[in-house]
């Protein structure tokens, strides 16, 4: 990992904590009762980056109720270069809380979103049935893919699945993705600031996803 | 995520990107711990390490504007 624990402005990325915390804190889609709408509503957010669901869902259980689950998890901790944070609605206006390392609205850091793919690929995210409906979500078949960044750079290599979360403001460019292909499974995130931020991405994927494949 | 891969998740090894060449080469994902003392493998670091500072320099970025991490799943 480069510079895994620097906080960054982590734009959309932090929608993931936005969904742990729906499941962590609604027992009955836990286990299962996710009626179709609101499956459908989180697919939005977490796979189209939906700004009005994500907006929805946090004002629904309040910013710092969501906040204390990634806490909770240990995906926020000021002691150590702070985490994955979700301090404002998203969308224009509202309340907002600045994380205490780097006051930013949104915020993550490498590791802790290389901790949160881990941990949902382990099942240890609420539970083993909610972190498989989490993937379930980020999988959403019936919600297409944006073509960028990740995704755009394996799109054409054969039988590859991408579970993924991307955020995009101004020059903060950043993609953080469980990546499974024909003899290789991994966890890839980069968050960049730049305005070629993008090919970055495009290009970190590819040469990481060529180093991890079978020979 | 079919029922199939997850149980070949549940059975796979994970050599990951952050133990340190001291430490059992692989073990079971579902006991890999990501933590702030985890040690990173040298040769993958190293090669995350070139693919950075290549795409930096091409793209005239600094180390101030990039970071990266890798964990590898292998199964």
């Amino acid at each position: 990992m480069l510079r895994p624990d620097r906080i960054e402005y982590a734009a959309s990325i932090p929608k993931v904590g936005i969904l742990l915390a729906y499941f962590q804190l609604h027992p009955d889609a836990a286990n299962g009762k996710l009626n179709a709408q609101t499956r459908h509503e989180l697919g939005l957010m977490a796979k189209a980056s939906n700004n009005e669901m994500a907006a929805k869902f946090s004002r629904e259980m309040g910013l710092r109720e969501v906040q204390k689950v990634l806490n909770d998890y240990g995906f926020y901790d000021a002691k150590h270069g702070g985490g994955i944070w979700v301090g404002k609605h998203y969308g224009k206006g509202g309340e907002r809380i600045g994380d205490p390392v780097g006051d930013h609205s949104h915020a993550a850091t490498v590791r802790q979103l290389v901790r949160f793919w881990l941990m949902l690929e382990q099942g240890k995210l609420v539970s083993p049935a909610a972190s498989k409906t989490m993937k379930e979500i980020f999988a959403s078949p019936d919600i297409a893919h944006d073509d960028l960044k990740f995704v755009k750079a394996l799109k054409d290599r054969t039988g590859v699945e991408i579970l993924r979360k991307w955020g995009t403001w101004e020059d903060w460019r950043h993609d953080s993705a469980l990546i499974t292909g024909p003899g290789r499974r991994y966890i890839l995130v980069a968050l960049i600031r730049h305005p070629k931020g993008d090919e970055y991405l495009v290009e970190v994927a590819r040469q990481v996803d060529d180093l991890l494949q079978p020979r | 995520m079919t029922l199939s891969a997850l149980s070949a998740v549940s059975l796979c090894l994970v050599a990951c990107a952050f133990a340190s060449a001291a430490e059992p080469a692989t073990r079971p994902l579902s006991d890999y711990v990501l933590d702030y003392d985890t040690k990173l493998d040298p040769s993958l670091q190293s090669k995350l390490e070139s693919i950075d500072t290549a795409l930096r320099e091409q793209f005239s970025m600094t180390t101030e504007q990039t970071a990266v991490g890798v964990l590898d799943l292998k199964t």
